[in-house]
C-alpha cells in the first residue's frame, strides 16, 4: 500500500504526540473523564456507587457552605490577583535596570516560588500566632491593635492572602521581567531624545507594549488564587468558621474527610469549568494582544 | 476526537461496573500457625516523640521471633490516616492493623471493614481479656463486639500553670472541682495583664463533647439517630464558655493549634490530652500540674486517643502474624514502657499495678489523675458522618463565642446534622 506524502506525515505527527498523549490520558484526561462520571453518583468510598443523575448539581447550587466557598475564593482572588500583578511589575521594572548585583535580587525574590509552600505555611503561623507572633510585633511597633490573624474568621482570610502574595509575587515578576526585556532599547532611547520623563515612558511605551504579558500574567494569577490549597490546608483547615474555606478545600474536605466523593466530584466540575473559561479567555485573546512586532 | 469520547465511555462504564466493596466475607480465626514468613504493617498517627517507644517495640518483636516482620509506618495525624486508610482499603492493599482516633471509626464499623477481635480472643487461651480495663475497652467496642485493643489511650485533664497561679495570689494546690470555680480561679489569673488568660479553650470534639456532658447535654440520642445539640444544656455549655471569652477572662482559639500559646506561659489553665504530658515536660519552662477536668454537675469527661484496629481484605497469615503483635504490643511490660514515655495510659490492670507505674503515680502525682477520673469516661459516639458533623458544631461554636451569634443558631446546627444521620 502505498501512502500519499500528506497520510505519511499525519501518522508521523500522530507518533510523534503519542507518548504525551498517553501521560496526558493517564494522569488528566481519563480523571477528568471519571471525575464527571463520579460527579452523577452517590459514592462513600467503601460502599458501592449509586446513580443519582443531577442530584448532586441540584445539591451543591443549593448549599449555603458551596456559596460561602465561591464566595471566599473569589475574594482570595480579589485580594490576590491586583496585588500580584501591580506588585509584580514594579519590581520587574526595578530589577530591569543595570546594577550591581541586580541577579542576587532577581533570585531574592524569585525565591518564594520555589519554597515549598508546606514549609513555608508552617513557618507563616508562627509568624501569625497573636500572642508572640512576628506580624503582631511589627504592628505594636506602629502602635496598631494587635489582629487575631488566623483564629478569626476574616483575618484568616487576609493572612492566607498575604502568604499567597509573597508566594506569587515573585513567578510574575520573572514574567514581567521577560516581557520588559523583550521591549526594543530604542524605543527608550526615541523617548530620551524627545526628552521624555522616566514616568512617561513607564506609561507610553512600557505598559502598552507588556500588555499581552499583563493579560497573561492575570490570567494566570486568577487561576492561581482560585486553585490555592496548600496555605489553607496547613494554616486554618478552612476555618475558623468556614472563612478561608476555598473551594479546592472544600472539594478535599467533602471527597476524603466527609467521604462524599459524588458531591466533591460536582465541586471539581465546577472549579474545572470555571479555570477551563478563564483558560480559554488567554488561548483566544492572549496571542491577539500582542502590540509590538 | 470522537474516537477519544469513545475510549472515554467505554472507560467509565468500566469503572461503573466496578463494585467495591465485595471483599472477603471470612473473618476471625482461620490458621493456626504460620508455615512461611510473613510481613504485615501497622499504620500509626502519633508523630515525633511519640513515635520512637512505639517503633522500639515494634524492632524488639521483630528480633524476638522471625517469622512475621512488623513495619511501622507513620501516616500523619489522626484525620490523615484515617483518609489514607479509607483510600488504601479501597484499594485493596490495606495494612492489616492500624490506629484509629475513637472517633474516627464510625465509617470502618458502618462498613464493616474491620475484623472484630472476639474470636481471636476466644481461641487464644493465654489472652485475658479481663486484664483490660473496661471503660477503656469500651471505646472500641461496637454492638457488643471488641474490634480493638488500646493503645495510646487518654482523657483530657486540666493542665495548670502553677507560676501563674502563685502570682495571682492563688495556691496551686487548690484547684477548680466546678466549673464555678474554675471561673473565679480564671479571673483571678487574667487580672494579671491584658494578655494573660485564665483559660485556654478551644473546640476540639472531645474537649466539647466533654464540656456538653458535664453541662449534663449529649450531642446525640441514644441510637445516634437525632441530634440533640441545640438541647438546653448544650445551650447553656456554649453560653457559659461565650460568657467566660466575653469578661476577658478565656481565650477561644477558633485557629488550629493552641500549643504554641500553652507552651508561651500566658495561659493559667487548658484541658488537653493526658498524652500532652510529654510535651509539656520538653517544652514548658513553668511550674505546671495536672488536675481532673470533672468540672460539671455530671462528672464526665470523653475517652480519647485510639486503639489499633485489625483490617478486612487481608490474607489470614497476615492476620494471623497481626494478632501475634497486637498481643505483644499491648501486653503488660510494653504498655508500662509506652505510658512511661508518653503519659498515655496503661489499660491492662497488671500494668497499672506493676511496680514501675506505681512508683511514677506516687512520685510524680500529674500522672495518676487520667487514672482517678477514668471511672467518669465515655466513650465517643460511632457516627460514619462525624467528621462533617464536628465542623458544624465547630463552626457554630467559632459563630457563638467570636462572633457573637446567638446560641440559638445550635436549633439550625441540629436539623442540618439530622440529615447527616
Amino acid at each position: 500500500m502505498k501512502l500519499k506524502k500528506k497520510q505519511l506525515d499525519n501518522i508521523q505527527g500522530w507518533l510523534f504526540i503519542t507518548p504525551p498523549l498517553i501521560v496526558f490520558s493517564v494522569f488528566i484526561f481519563i480523571p477528568m473523564g471519571v471525575a464527571f462520571f463520579i460527579s452523577l453518583q452517590k459514592w462513600n468510598l467503601l460502599s458501592p456507587m449509586k446513580f443519582i443523575g443531577l442530584a448532586n448539581y441540584i445539591k451543591m447550587f443549593s448549599s449555603d457552605h458551596f456559596w460561602n466557598s465561591v464566595m471566599v475564593s473569589l475574594l482570595y482572588a480579589a485580594g490576590t490577583v491586583p496585588v500580584t500583578v501591580l506588585l509584580g511589575l514594579v519590581i520587574a521594572i526595578m530589577l530591569n535596570q543595570d546594577l550591581h548585583g541586580v541577579s542576587f535580587y532577581r533570585i531574592m525574590i524569585y525565591l518564594p516560588v520555589i519554597t515549598s509552600m508546606a514549609a513555608a505555611a508552617i513557618v507563616f503561623q508562627y509568624l501569625f500566632e497573636p500572642n508572640i507572633g512576628f506580624f503582631n510585633y511589627v504592628l505594636s511597633i506602629f502602635h496598631l491593635p494587635p489582629m487575631q490573624w488566623l483564629n478569626d474568621r476574616h483575618q484568616a482570610l487576609i493572612a492566607v492572602i498575604i502568604v499567597g502574595i509573597w508566594k506569587r509575587v515573585g513567578y510574575n515578576a520573572i514574567i514581567f521581567l521577560a516581557g520588559l526585556q523583550a521591549i526594543p532599547r530604542y524605543y527608550y532611547e526615541a523617548a530620551t531624545i524627545d526628552g521624555a520623563s522616566k514616568f512617561q515612558m513607564v506609561r507610553s511605551i512600557t505598559i502598552p507594549l507588556l500588555s499581552s504579558v499583563t493579560f497573561f500574567v492575570t490570567v494566570m494569577q486568577i487561576i492561581a488564587s482560585l486553585k490555592v490549597f496548600t496555605s489553607i490546608v496547613v494554616m486554618t483547615e478552612g476555618g475558623p468558621a468556614r472563612g478561608t474555606d476555598v473551594l479546592p478545600y472544600f472539594l478535599y474536605k467533602n471527597a476524603f474527610q466527609y467521604h462524599k466523593m459524588g458531591y466533591a466530584s460536582t465541586a471539581a466540575i465546577f472549579l474545572f469549568t470555571i479555570i477551563f473559561i478563564f483558560t480559554l479567555l488567554q488561548f483566544k485573546y492572549g496571542e491577539k494582544r500582542v502590540h509590538y512586532q | 476526537m470522537k474516537r477519544a469520547t469513545a475510549i472515554l465511555m467505554v472507560f467509565m462504564i468500566f469503572m461503573g461496573t466496578l463494585v467495591w466493596g465485595a471483599g472477603n466475607t471470612e473473618e476471625g480465626v482461620q490458621i493456626t500457625e504460620l508455615t512461611e514468613p510473613v510481613t504485615i504493617q501497622i499504620w500509626y498517627s502519633l508523630g515525633a516523640k511519640y513515635s520512637a517507644p512505639l517503633e522500639v517495640i515494634i524492632d524488639k518483636f521483630n528480633s524476638m521471633q522471625d517469622m512475621i516482620t512488623v513495619e511501622g509506618v507513620y501516616q500523619g495525624g489522626y484525620a490523615t490516616t484515617q483518609e489514607k486508610l479509607l483510600a488504601a482499603y479501597v484499594a485493596g492493599e490495606p495494612p492489616v492493623l492500624a490506629q484509629l482516633e475513637q472517633s474516627l471509626v464510625g465509617a470502618f464499623v458502618a462498613n464493616d471493614a474491620l475484623i472484630p477481635l472476639d474470636s481471636f480472643i476466644k481461641a487464644d487461651k493465654e489472652f485475658n481479656v479481663k486484664d483490660f480495663n473496661k471503660y477503656i475497652t469500651q471505646g472500641a467496642t461496637y454492638n457488643k463486639k471488641l474490634y480493638g485493643l488500646p493503645i495510646n489511650v487518654s482523657t483530657p485533664v486540666l493542665y495548670l500553670n502553677r507560676d501563674l497561679f502563685r502570682k495571682a495570689g492563688l495556691d496551686p494546690d487548690q484547684y477548680p472541682t466546678t466549673w464555678d470555680e474554675a471561673y473565679d480561679i480564671a479571673k483571678k489569673i487574667s487580672d494579671l495583664g491584658s494578655d494573660i488568660y485564665g483559660l485556654r479553650i478551644y473546640n476540639s470534639g472531645w474537649i466539647i463533647d466533654s464540656l456538653f456532658h458535664q453541662f449534663g447535654g449529649k450531642i446525640f440520642n441514644k441510637d445516634n439517630t437525632k441530634c440533640l445539640i441545640n438541647s438546653k444544656e448544650i445551650k447553656d455549655a456554649m453560653a457559659f464558655w461565650k460568657k467566660m471569652v466575653d469578661d476577658g477572662i478565656a481565650i477561644y482559639q477558633g485557629g488550629k493549634d493552641g500549643s504554641t500559646m500553652d507552651a508561651s506561659g500566658v495561659v493559667g489553665m487548658v484541658m488537653r490530652s493526658t498524652g500532652s504530658i510529654a510535651w509539656f515536660k520538653d517544652n514548658v519552662t513553668f511550674d505546671w500540674g495536672v488536675a481532673p477536668f470533672t468540672l460539671g454537675k455530671t462528672k464526665a469527661v470523653s475517652l480519647g486517643g485510639g486503639n489499633v484496629y485489625m483490617i478486612k481484605k487481608t490474607s489470614p497469615e497476615q492476620q494471623f502474624a497481626a494478632w501475634e503483635f497486637l498481643q505483644y504490643l499491648t501486653n503488660t511490660e510494653n504498655q508500662v514502657y509506652w505510658s512511661t514515655n508518653t503519659g498515655y495510659m496503661v489499660s491492662r490492670k497488671s500494668a497499672k499495678e506493676s511496680s514501675k507505674i506505681q512508683e511514677i503515680l506516687k512520685n510524680d502525682p500529674r500522672y495518676s489523675v487520667t487514672y482517678d477520673q477514668l471511672k467518669d469516661a465515655f466513650a465517643r459516639p460511632t457516627v460514619e458522618a462525624w467528621p462533617e458533623i464536628e465542623d458544624l458544631i465547630q463552626e457554630a461554636m467559632t459563630r457563638i463565642i467570636l462572633e457573637g451569634a446567638s446560641v440559638d443558631i445550635l436549633d439550625q446546627t441540629a436539623s442540618d446534622i439530622d440529615e447527616l444521620l
